[in-house]
C-alpha cells in the first residue's frame, strides 16, 4: 500500500516541492522596452530558484541593464510578468533612495533598519565603514560631499552589508574600483562570502570573473534567448557569435 | 506574522528616522526647530487672539483652546492633506528599496508628526500650567487617546489621498485649494461649538476634525461645553477611513510604486 501510494501523482508532486529549491525569480513571456519603445528583451521566459548561479551573456549593454533590473524589481516590463517570490538585492553597488545631505553613517543606520536584524547594529555599521574604506571623518560627512570613489565603494560597501536570497550583480558599478586598483582580495572575498550558498545573477564581463562560479548561463542575442545552458557552452556560444 | 509586522515596525522607524534628519538639517534652527516651526506657526493667532480680546468660553483659557485646535489642526494637516501631494520625488527613491513600500513612508511621517505635535502639545500646557501654577490637564488619558485617534484619522485619510492624488491629479489640486481651506474654518479652531447658531451646527458636526478637537479641549478643561460632539463618531470615522483606505491601498498600491511616466 505504501508502494502504491509513493506511485500517485499528488504523492509525486508532493515530494517534488521537497526536491527542487523555491523558485526566487520569475519571468514569463517578459518584453523590456525602452523610453523609445525599441525592444530590449523580447519574449523572456526564465526561472531563477534558490542557489542557481547565473551568468548572462548579452551583446547589448542597456538590455543587460534593463533584465539585471527588472530582476531586481526595479523595472516593470512592458508585456509578460514578473513573479519575485524571494528576497532579491538590488543591483549590487547601485542603492537607491540614500539621501546625499544625510551622513553615511546615517544612511546607513537606516538601511541597517530597513534590511538588518533591527536598528542600529554596531557591528554591521562598523563592517559597512571598514569596507567601505572610510575614515571616521567621511563617516560623518554627507554623501554629497564624498569624492565619488569612495561614494562608489559606499554603496558597494552597503550592498554586500545585508543577506539576501539573490543577488544581482552588475560588473560595470566595480569598474571604477578596478580602473583605480582599488578591487582588492578583501572585496572579492567578501563578495564570495556573501554569496556563498545563495542565488547569484551576474553579466559576464571580462576581465572580472565575477561569473566563475556560476554553473548555468542565458545567452541574449538582440534581445532574445539563443543558448541556455551550462557556463562553458554558453560562453563558447557567446564567443562564436562575437567573433562571426 | 509576528516577524513580519516586526520588520514592518523596523522598516517605518528607520524612515521615521531619516524623516527627522532630513528636517533637522533643513530647519535653520537644527534639532529644536522641529518644536520651534509649529510653535512660532501658532504664534501669530495666539498673539492676535490676546490683542483682540475677543469673546471665548469662559470655562477655559482662551490661548489654551486656540493652542489645542492648531496643534490638532496642524498634525492632521501634515498627514492627510500632504499625502494628497502623493509620493514626493525624494522619497520616491526609497522606492527602489524593494521592502519600503509607500505606506511604510507615509506611516514615518505619520510617526514623525505625532511626535513632533504631540511634543508640542505637551509643551504648551506645561506652559500653561506653569504659567497658572495649576496643571491644565483633567484627563491626561483621555488627551492621549483623542490625540492618537486623531492621528489615526488623519493616516485613513491620508492613505485614502495618496491614492486619489495619484490616480486624479486634477482632484487632487482641487483639494488641495479647497479642502485645506474649508478644514481650516470649520474644525473648530477659531470658535467653540457650544457658542455656533443651532442652525449651523448639525453641518459643522458632520467634520470629525471638530469633534476630536472639542473632545481634546474637554479632556483638558472638563466643564467645557461640547453639544453634539460625540467620541464613537469620532472612533468610527478614524477606524472606518483606515479600513477603507487600507482596501483602496491594497488595490492601487503597484501603480504607486511604479515609476510615473513624467520620470522616464
Amino acid at each position: 500500500m505504501t508502494v502504491l501510494r509513493a506511485l500517485t501523482p499528488r504523492t509525486r508532486q508532493r515530494h517534488a516541492h521537497h526536491t527542487r529549491p523555491p523558485v526566487l525569480v520569475q519571468l514569463d513571456d517578459v518584453t523590456l522596452r525602452d523610453p523609445a519603445g525599441r525592444p530590449l528583451v523580447q519574449n523572456l521566459s526564465w526561472c531563477i530558484r534558490a542557489g542557481q548561479r547565473w551568468a548572462l551573456f548579452c551583446d547589448d549593454r542597456p538590455a543587460a541593464t534593463a533584465l539585471l533590473r527588472c530582476i531586481a524589481g526595479l523595472q516593470q516590463p512592458q508585456q509578460g510578468q514578473v513573479e519575485i517570490k524571494g528576497h532579491v538585492s538590488w543591483p549590487l553597488g547601485q542603492v537607491s533612495g540614500l539621501s546625499p545631505k544625510l551622513s553615511a553613517l546615517e544612511n546607513s543606520v537606516v538601511l541597517a533598519g530597513i534590511y538588518g536584524d533591527g536598528g542600529q547594529n554596531a557591528q554591521v555599521l562598523e563592517e559597512i565603514r571598514k569596507l567601505g574604506g572610510l575614515d571616521v571623518a567621511q563617516w560623518k560627512k554627507p554623501i554629497k560631499q564624498l569624492p565619488a570613489l569612495t561614494k562608489t565603494k559606499l554603496h558597494l560597501a552597503l550592498s554586500l552589508a545585508f543577506d539576501f536570497d539573490l543577488y544581482v550583480i552588475d560588473p560595470a558599478v566595480i569598474r571604477p574600483l578596478v580602473r583605480a586598483s582599488e578591487w582588492n582580495e578583501i572585496w572579492q572575498r567578501r563578495l564570495e562570502n556573501r554569496c556563498r550558498r545563495r542565488a547569484l545573477v551576474t553579466l559576464s564581463v571580462a576581465p572580472l570573473q565575477l561569473d566563475a562560479t556560476c554553473r548555468r548561463a542565458l545567452v541574449l542575442k538582440q534581445g532574445r534567448v539563443v543558448t541556455r545552458g551550462s557556463l562553458s557552452m554558453c560562453r563558447e556560444a557567446a564567443q562564436q557569435r562575437a567573433s562571426a | 506574522m509576528w516577524s513580519s509586522l516586526t520588520l514592518q515596525v523596523q522598516i517605518v522607524q528607520a524612515l521615521a528616522y531619516r524623516e527627522q534628519r532630513e528636517r533637522i538639517l533643513k530647519s535653520p534652527f537644527g534639532a529644536a526647530g522641529l518644536l520651534v516651526e509649529p510653535l512660532l506657526l501658532m504664534a501669530p493667532f495666539l498673539l492676535l487672539r490676546v490683542l483682540l480680546q475677543a469673546h471665548g468660553s469662559h470655562l477655559m483659557n482662551p490661548l489654551l483652546q486656540l493652542a489645542c485646535g492648531f496643534v490638532l489642526f496642524f498634525l492632521f494637516s501634515r498627514i492627510a492633506l500632504a499625502a494628497l501631494s502623493g509620493v514626493s520625488g525624494r522619497d520616491r527613491a526609497l522606492l527602489g528599496l524593494r521592502r519600503v513600500k509607500p505606506l511604510d513612508l507615509l506611516l514615518a511621517r505619520g510617526l514623525v508628526e505625532v511626535q513632533i505635535y504631540g511634543t508640542c502639545l505637551i509643551l504648551v500646557i506645561a506652559a500653561f500650567s506653569t504659567y497658572q501654577w495649576q496643571i491644565s490637564l483633567a484627563n491626561p488619558g483621555a488627551a492621549v487617546g483623542i490625540f492618537l485617534l486623531v492621528a489615526l484619522n488623519a493616516l485613513g485619510i491620508g492613505l485614502s489621498a495618496l491614492v486619489i492624488g495619484h490616480r486624479l491629479p486634477t482632484v487632487r489640486f482641487l483639494a488641495q485649494l479647497i479642502l485645506q481651506r474649508l478644514l481650516f474654518w470649520t474644525s473648530g479652531l477659531f470658535f467653540s461649538v457650544a457658542l455656533m447658531p443651532d442652525y449651523l451646527r448639525p453641518w459643522l458636526l458632520w467634520n470629525p476634525l471638530l469633534h476630536g478637537i472639542e473632545l481634546m479641549r474637554q479632556a483638558i478643561a472638563p466643564a467645557y461645553p461640547i453639544p453634539g460632539i460625540s467620541l464613537p463618531y469620532l472612533l468610527a470615522w478614524s477606524l472606518g477611513s483606515v479600513g477603507v483606505s487600507m482596501l483602496i491601498y491594497n488595490n492601487n498600491e503597484k501603480l504607486l510604486i511604479a515609476k510615473p511616466e513624467s520620470d522616464e
